[in-house]
């Protein structure tokens, strides 16, 4: 019996210390690696400065380039947003900025396909490394299982499925993005586009992400910073799209936040060239874009960037 | 209620359980490390294998008309692997939970895809509810002590009645009757295909014999799982002139790949090893302690690197 406690001792102590040694090794080369999600989660929730920060998912990633904001604004500028990620990500990003500093202005691109993805709160993991670091992290975790907790006794399991994307940067020798834009190229084929058909079904904005909005909102507020939707182009809209649009416009009007619908703008339009594919601009039409961002800016810029906050909104 | 076999099986026999409930049961540290043990390689079998797979047949399946015929064959294959990992892996939690208590439930999985024919197949997959079939349908229906039309009718049936088993669904009825099929016709034409094998000398390299009857066996189950895991039957028939075509780019998810491979490819690894060498149900044995122990501490560090852990629910607990 002694030979047995002493063999289940030594078993717990060699576990113990194989979880301890990988985990601190998958930590260093978690914190240094540049694979783009990674590296864009870290330096969102613990270094950007820039005056003029953009959040979403894969639309803000890819439509908005900071350097050219930057250039006409006279704002630094840098891309949080995150492909395949939901709102309460960037929720998260949001307040763990504001919990640093206070950056001139924040743009949120809300894009109508955001609300309806049912694996969003799957890709919150992407936090797991930061469980330690802040409650709404932790809570947003431990949300769906009661055994979450648990687990993070494990050094390990913070950086589960994380060592394809640590590998693939360093045999690539990925840099570190320093704006956060992500160009995509190609052209869309008009020909395998989805065709829509009108119907009359009602659809609403998904409760509980009304309330992450409303919680940006409030956050953005009490931090004194000024907040504004972009709604940023599409080829083609859904009537889910026009419903949500509208629905998020009234939303933004309710709490004076400055809302603007860009996703029919002329200039890109109608022009499949600029399209990589349905919802997604190439580099060609992320430039024009962006342009536009910049110089609504400018103008905006007395009433953006100034106390208080000036209600605008406009489908353009 | 004994709760490790309730939900999913194994389907076991009340002569085999019953008694054991009313038997004194001791503390016995091999056993219980030994249920463990097979606890641990269930739970891996469902997070780092059968859940990973998932994600990626889930992907191209719940979308089967997006996709090409290249990648819904990858797509199948994957669910082959699957299915089998998800109700093993099951299946070892609920035996390993038994064997810690005390109680000896049966083997439900034999690795399966070892089979060198549909036949053996079935004597490896759900053993509990193939025997259970046998017992209780095909030997009651006469079993093979009939005239020979007759004896292909039971098989037929049987087959066919154990897809219905699986849910009121026209996917697993066909499913079922694929199988009933593949072992009619594995009767009828057991004397051409040993003439074909002695003619084209493969009676003369078992080995590669071995390797060709496992590869066409588990072709023949992926066929099958086709409609197993399609929604409808026009999906499934979809899925199956497509995998034919064969045209299309193949659908690339480099991070779900890469890891569903290495997974296969560990689970083929240590399968082999315990289908030809050491006859176990436990992925680990070995005479040096340290050695087994590394292993299984091993076998903890892969589960917490790779294993998806969000809770999705085990296959056969809707059957």
């Amino acid at each position: 019996m002694k030979k047995r406690i002493v063999q289940f001792v030594l078993f717990v102590l060699l576990l113990f210390f194989a979880d301890r040694i990988i985990g601190l090794a998958l930590k260093m080369f978690y914190v240094k690696t540049n694979f783009i999600e990674i590296a864009k989660t870290r330096y969102s929730l613990n270094s950007t400065s820039q005056d003029v920060l953009i959040f979403g998912s894969s639309r803000a990633q890819h439509h908005y380039i900071p350097d050219i904001i930057a250039q006409k604004t006279g704002l630094s500028c840098y891309n949080c947003g995150l492909g395949g990620q939901g709102l309460t990500f960037s929720y998260i990003q949001i307040h763990e900025t504001l919990e640093r500093y206070k950056p001139k202005l924040i743009i949120l691109d809300l894009s109508p396909n955001l609300f309806f993805d049912p694996f969003s709160d799957q890709k919150l993991k992407i936090f797991l490394p930061y469980y330690s670091k802040d409650t709404l992290i932790r809570n947003t975790l431990t949300k769906g299982s009661p055994f979450e907790t648990y687990k993070f006794l494990s050094a390990i399991y913070p950086y589960n499925s994380t060592i394809y994307n640590i590998l693939i940067a360093i045999l690539n020798n990925h840099k570190f993005n320093t704006s956060g834009y992500v160009p995509l190229s190609g052209t869309l084929d008009t020909t395998a586009l989805t065709q829509y058909t009108h119907n009359n079904t009602q659809i609403q904005l998904p409760i509980k992400d009304a309330r992450i909005i409303l919680k940006i909102i409030a956050e953005c507020k009490i931090n004194k910073v000024n907040l504004m939707f972009i709604v940023s182009p599409a080829y083609r809209k859904s009537e889910l799209d026009y419903q949500i649009i509208k629905q998020l416009a009234t939303l933004s009007a309710s709490n004076d936040i400055p809302f603007v619908d860009f996703s029919e703008i002329d200039i890109i339009r109608y022009h499949k060239e600029f399209f990589r594919d349905n919802l997604h601009l190439n580099n060609t039409g992320a430039i024009i874009f962006s342009n536009e961002i910049a110089v609504y800016l400018q103008k905006a810029e007395k009433d953006i960037l100034k106390l208080p906050l000036k209600v605008r909104t406009e489908i353009r | 209620m004994f709760y490790p076999q309730l939900v999913a099986g194994p389907i076991e026999r009340p002569q085999n359980l019953l008694h054991q409930f009313y038997e004194k049961h001791y503390f016995e540290y091999e056993r219980i490390i030994e249920g463990l043990k097979l606890m641990l390689w269930g739970l891996f079998m469902k997070l780092v294998i059968a859940d990973r797979l998932a994600i990626y047949v889930n992907t191209v399946y719940n979308h089967a008309g997006q996709h090409s015929g290249k990648t819904l064959a990858l797509a199948t294959i994957l669910f082959a692997f699957q299915i089998y990992c998800d109700f093993a892996g099951y299946s070892n939690i609920a035996i390993g939970a038994a064997k810690v208590m005390g109680f000896k439930l049966m083997t439900n999985f034999n690795r399966p895809y070892f089979s060198r024919s549909i036949s053996e197949f079935w004597k490896r997959w759900h053993i509990s509810l193939s025997t259970w079939f046998r017992d209780y349908l095909y030997i009651s229906l006469g079993g093979n002590r009939v005239s020979v039309p007759r004896w292909y009718v039971n098989l037929f049936l049987v087959f066919t009645i154990s897809g219905l088993w699986h849910g009121a669904n026209w996917t697993y009825i066909i499913w079922g009757a694929i199988n009933g099929f593949y072992l009619v016709i594995a009767v009828v034409t057991e004397k051409w295909r040993e003439n074909i094998g002695k003619f084209i000398y493969l009676d003369r390299v078992p080995k590669i014999n071995n390797v060709f009857q496992i590869l066409i066996t588990f072709v023949l189950a992926c066929f099958a799982w086709v409609f197993f895991r399609a929604e409808s039957a026009s999906q499934a028939l979809y899925i199956v002139k497509s995998i034919i075509a064969f045209k299309g780019p193949l659908f690339v998810d480099a991070p779900q790949l890469a890891y569903s491979a290495f997974a296969i490819l560990f689970l083929l690894l240590i399968e082999f090893r315990l289908e030809y060498r050491h006859h176990s149900q436990l992925p680990f044995k070995s005479k040096y302690w340290f050695v087994e122990q590394s292993a299984y501490v091993f076998l903890i560090v892969i589960l917490l690197t790779t294993g998806v852990f969000d809770g999705s629910q085990f296959i056969y607990f809707q059957f």
